[in-house]
């Protein structure tokens, strides 16, 4: 309203400035009335008085509007899949409201397996508590049905769910990040088509796309993507020709890794001595031909201040080489191979390169001498090779190392329990516990140094030692000095997860 | 000795000390007497900290502060409070603790706390005989009331006109001091419903784009609340119940839950936690007498450590007596008497939009200053503009109200109704709707956040 503005402008510039009336000119004739009631003379209160009478009019005379233009919403998908059942809901609702949230993960895990979806009620909290943290998502867009994907549709703020990356729509009109999430499901299911799809899309897409697209080839890898690969080492964009690098690196059977090896091989070779351990003899490569670049060398990689360039091109090959090739070409075992690259010139590449190549190809019994605790091999680690390292093997083999570690040492061993992201064997739960109740009993400030492995434990701890686990919390509690509530905290998650799992199975 | 890290001192910070200041100058002047060198006898103890300051005159300034209220006195001619000696004391004491090693009280310093504390006394003497029924003598402490209300609203009005008069568009510059000092003059003057006010319009300039506008509408609300005042005599009591309501007057539950009560079965229908700038938490219930069809709300306080109660919870049904506060439109209530409280399956039948704007429009009419009203709304779809992409509530005739479309209410009804019609429960406030809870398909949803199981 005009004069209302009018009103707004008198009141900031002041009446001492200000001319004119502000009872007139409004609409409404009982309030024209009611204004003539007041005493011109006073400016002040006159003005105060009709902005006090005009809010009380406009603040009850709201009325509903009858506007065509808007339309009702259209309904909304319903839910093709069946809902969780009513106690798995439950146990969402309180996850979502504070309790044992670090068990989401678990819960939505289940619930995909089953093909099931997150009740209506639950859907807007969930979606809203999930969409700033990526591993959530990622694990919450197979159970948000054709109903959480409309509603992502219309809210700005779960743009960030995308679309789903099981209709074949996305590929065709998703955003950048749905579509890469649609063909790493793909690859899941059907390599191949997968791999058609990108060959079709590759001409036309830009180049971080087509990096995008081509990294989710790690999953379901194998021989028959080498065509595509080779072809991506000839793409226009570096970062393209660089993923294609790493992915046929890892396909022990492809023209690049024999490539590579052929390069090794050219620079190393093994002196056997009468009566002494054997040397490994050195010589270092001179430069980079075209065929090596293409292959993803580069002359300009970074290792350290103290690592020269033919050294960096030296590493460079042997981490893409297979472990075995060493000990056939040389006739010697693993250990003994190893043994002479820590005891050359060029032990420190050569080592990074190896512990490379071993993650790389995944072969376990390389990664288990590395993984050894107290040897030399181990303790010149560092975290970031110990991660490689640990997730290269499978699970059973994790399994086996944690158990005959865990009990040995406790520098390095709750760091690969840490890498050990799946749930635990009964055995290995023990072994925790009974480590994690040594530790009680000699230090007092036990659930700072192991916050996160009680954490970890409360996510995949086997269900079978819950007698032992609630021991745990007793001790604890009678410890002075120790916070019993972080025990207490990782026993209730631990019960919760337990109880969770066992309504799954029904 | 007072203790390492007294738990006093670390109440206060220089800022809130800061902000005692009646002006920039004192502030300007407290700070450079906060130097240790103008100081002699410094001294402190859990209660009060004192110190003598070379003034201009012959004999130091005494300057005392008792630390709790905070209080202060000191012998300078200044009509200033705090005068500069006490904020410059102030300063000192936070920053330079260890200076203040003397704990005997000298007699300048117990003289005047005694004599607070017998001010305290009496004070305390006088609310213990107010609670006692005596007509007379509440008659003469209600007259005493009415002429330091009106005194304190003649100071208010003045002030207003002022700021009329010089006009609005300076008031940002304002500091906070500013709108500060006269809140504390209501709440001296027994009408903390006004210093709320104050407070608010402070807030509004600081942060609203819309300030002038606003600030407008509160300030001329807030004139029309002290003609009301001064014509209280010729008012219907209902509306002198809410004029009360709205400038603070205390009513005790106790008269409360003597006064008529509601029998009847009170569905809950929406639950509402807010925080305030002081860190005080109001609880919201709304409740709805499936008989009587009378909205009630329930009102609980906590500060931010303590738990908040909560007699029921949305969805669940209280069958007993409600009393309800004094009002033109009785809305806040207290619990008298509940016999039963159960989880229910049946849901009240609310009204249509037409019958329930209407509702909004008379009880605007009855008590002019009420802020916000529930509605229970039949037969209602959400619909979304073409144009801006705004919410509504629309019925079957198309008509449409405003929903209030931040936070995640609006989605958790949209996902559970599908944008198919429900019964809603929500919040008016003259402009739009914030809805707290639905049923449909014979389902009720309280559509709040997820609380913590504690």
């Amino acid at each position: 309203m005009t004069s209302w503005k009018e009103l707004v402008n008198a009141s900031l510039l002041g009446t001492d400035r200000h001319t004119g009336s502000v009872t007139s000119g409004w609409n409404d004739p009982a309030i024209v009335k009611l204004l003539s009631g007041l005493d011109p003379a006073d400016c002040e209160g006159t003005l105060l008085r009709t902005a006090g009478v005009i809010t009380a009019y406009q603040r009850a005379g709201t009325i509903a509007s009858t506007k065509a233009g808007a339309t009702p919403a259209p309904p909304l998908p319903v839910q093709s899949s069946r809902q969780c059942s009513p106690a798995a809901a439950d146990m969402l609702a309180q996850m979502l409201g504070g309790v044992h949230q670090s068990l989401l993960p678990v819960w939505l895990q289940k619930v995909a397996a089953r093909g099931e979806t997150i009740p209506p009620r639950l859907l807007a909290h969930a979606m809203d508590h999930m969409r700033g943290q990526s591993e959530l998502r990622k694990l919450a867009l197979p159970v948000l049905g054709e109903l959480g994907f409309s509603l992502a549709a219309q809210n700005p703020d779960w743009k960030v769910f995308g679309q789903s990356p099981e209709l074949d729509s996305t590929w065709q009109t998703g955003s950048t990040i749905a579509r890469r999430e649609y063909l790493r499901n793909m690859r899941a299911a059907d390599p191949a088509h997968a791999r058609q799809l990108l060959e079709e899309a590759l001409p036309t897409e830009p180049a971080r796309s087509r990096a995008d697209f081509l990294g989710t080839f790690e999953v379901g890898l194998s021989p028959d993507d080498e065509e595509l690969l080779e072809k991506c080492l000839d793409d226009k964009s570096k970062e393209v020709r660089s993923v294609a690098a790493d992915l046929l690196s890892r396909i022990p059977q492809s023209r690049l890794v024999a490539r590579m090896t052929d390069r090794a091989r050219a620079c190393i070779s093994i002196k056997k001595k009468l009566l002494r351990s054997p040397a490994l003899e050195v010589v270092l490569p001179e430069t980079v031909d075209a065929e090596a670049q293409r292959d993803g060398i580069d002359e300009k990689l970074n290792l350290g201040r103290k690592v020269g360039t033919k050294v960096t091109i030296l590493y460079q090959y042997v981490r893409c080489v297979p472990p075995s090739v060493w000990e056939e070409a040389f006739h010697c075992s693993a250990e003994e191979f190893l043994d002479a690259c820590e005891r050359s010139d060029y032990s420190e590449a050569l080592r990074m390169a190896l512990v490379d190549a071993a993650s790389r190809f995944r072969v376990e019994r390389w990664v288990e001498l590395f993984l050894r605790p107290g040897s030399k091999l181990f303790e010149a680690l560092n975290g970031d090779q110990l991660n490689r390292l640990m997730t290269s093997l499978s699970p059973e083999s994790q399994n086996r190392l944690l158990i005959t570690c865990l009990p040995v040492d406790d520098k390095y061993a709750p760091s690969l329990l840490m890498l050990h992201t799946v749930p635990w064997s009964a055995e290995l739960s023990s072994v925790v516990v009974r480590k994690l109740l040594r530790h009680l009993a000699t230090t007092k400030n036990s659930a700072y140094l192991y916050s996160d492995v009680l954490r970890q434990a409360a996510r995949y701890m086997h269900a079978s030692v819950e007698q032992e686990a609630a021991a745990l919390l007793s001790t604890a509690l009678n410890n002075e000095g120790t916070d019993g509530n972080r025990w207490l905290e990782f026993l209730n998650s631990y019960q919760f997860r337990v109880r969770m799992e066992k309504e799954f199975e029904t | 000795m007072l203790r390492e890290g007294s738990t006093v001192t670390a109440g206060w910070t220089t800022e809130r000390v800061l902000a005692l200041a009646p002006d920039p100058e004192s502030a300007k002047a407290g700070k450079s007497l906060s130097n240790v060198a103008k100081w002699s006898n410094l001294g402190a103890n859990d209660q009060a900290v004192w110190g003598e300051c070379k003034g201009s005159g012959s004999k130091p300034y005494q300057t005392r502060i008792e630390l709790a209220t905070p209080a202060f006195k000191c012998s300078c001619p200044s009509r200033k409070f705090p005068c500069k000696h006490s904020l410059g004391l102030f300063f000192l004491f936070i920053s330079e603790q260890p200076l203040f090693t003397n704990d005997v009280v000298p007699g300048w310093v117990s003289d005047w706390l005694a004599s607070r504390e017998e001010r305290t006394q009496k004070k305390a003497a006088r609310t213990a005989v107010e609670s006692t029924p005596d007509p007379v003598a509440r008659e003469k402490r209600e007259a005493q009331r009415n002429e330091r209300v009106q005194a304190g609203l003649d100071e208010l009005e003045q002030w207003i006109r002022d700021l009329i008069r010089t006009g609005l568009a300076s008031l940002p510059q304002r500091p906070g001091s500013y709108w500060e000092r006269m809140a504390a003059r209501m709440v001296d003057a027994q009408v903390p419903g006004l210093a709320s006010r104050i407070r608010a319009c402070s807030s509004i300039v600081s942060t609203s784009s819309d300030w002038p506008d606003r600030l407008l509408r509160f300030l001329g609300e807030t004139q029309l609340i002290m003609d009301a005042w001064r014509r209280r005599e010729s008012l219907p009591p209902s509306l002198t119940d809410d004029l009360k309501s709205v400038l603070g007057f205390q009513v005790r539950k106790e008269d409360v839950l003597a006064s008529d009560a509601i029998e009847d079965t009170w569905f809950v229908l929406g639950q509402t936690i807010d925080e305030d700038m002081e860190g005080l938490r109001i609880q919201k219930t709304w409740m709805l007498g499936v008989n009587s069809e009378h909205h009630a709300l329930l009102l609980d306080f906590a500060h931010r450590s303590q738990t908040l109660e909560s007699v029921a919870t949305p969805g669940m049904m209280i069958t007993g007596k409600v009393a309800f506060y004094p009002s033109g439109v009785p809305l806040r209530a207290l619990i008298a008497g509940a016999t039963n409280i159960a989880s229910s399956n049946s849901f009240p039948t609310g009204a249509s939009m037409d019958s329930e704007l209407k509702r909004w429009r008379s009880s605007v009419a009855l008590s002019p200053w009420i802020m916000e009203q529930p509605m229970l709304l039949q037969d209602v779809r959400l619909t979304r503009s073409a144009d801006n992409g705004s919410w509504s509530l629309a019925d079957s005739s198309g008509q449409q109200i405003k929903v209030q479309d931040s936070g995640i209410r609006l989605w958790q009804a949209l996902a559970v109704t599908s944008s198919s019609a429900g019964t809603f429960f929500g919040i008016w406030n003259g402009n739009e709707l914030t809805i707290l809870s639905v049923n449909f398909n014979n389902t009720f949803t309280d559509l709040s956040p997820t609380r913590t199981i504690p």
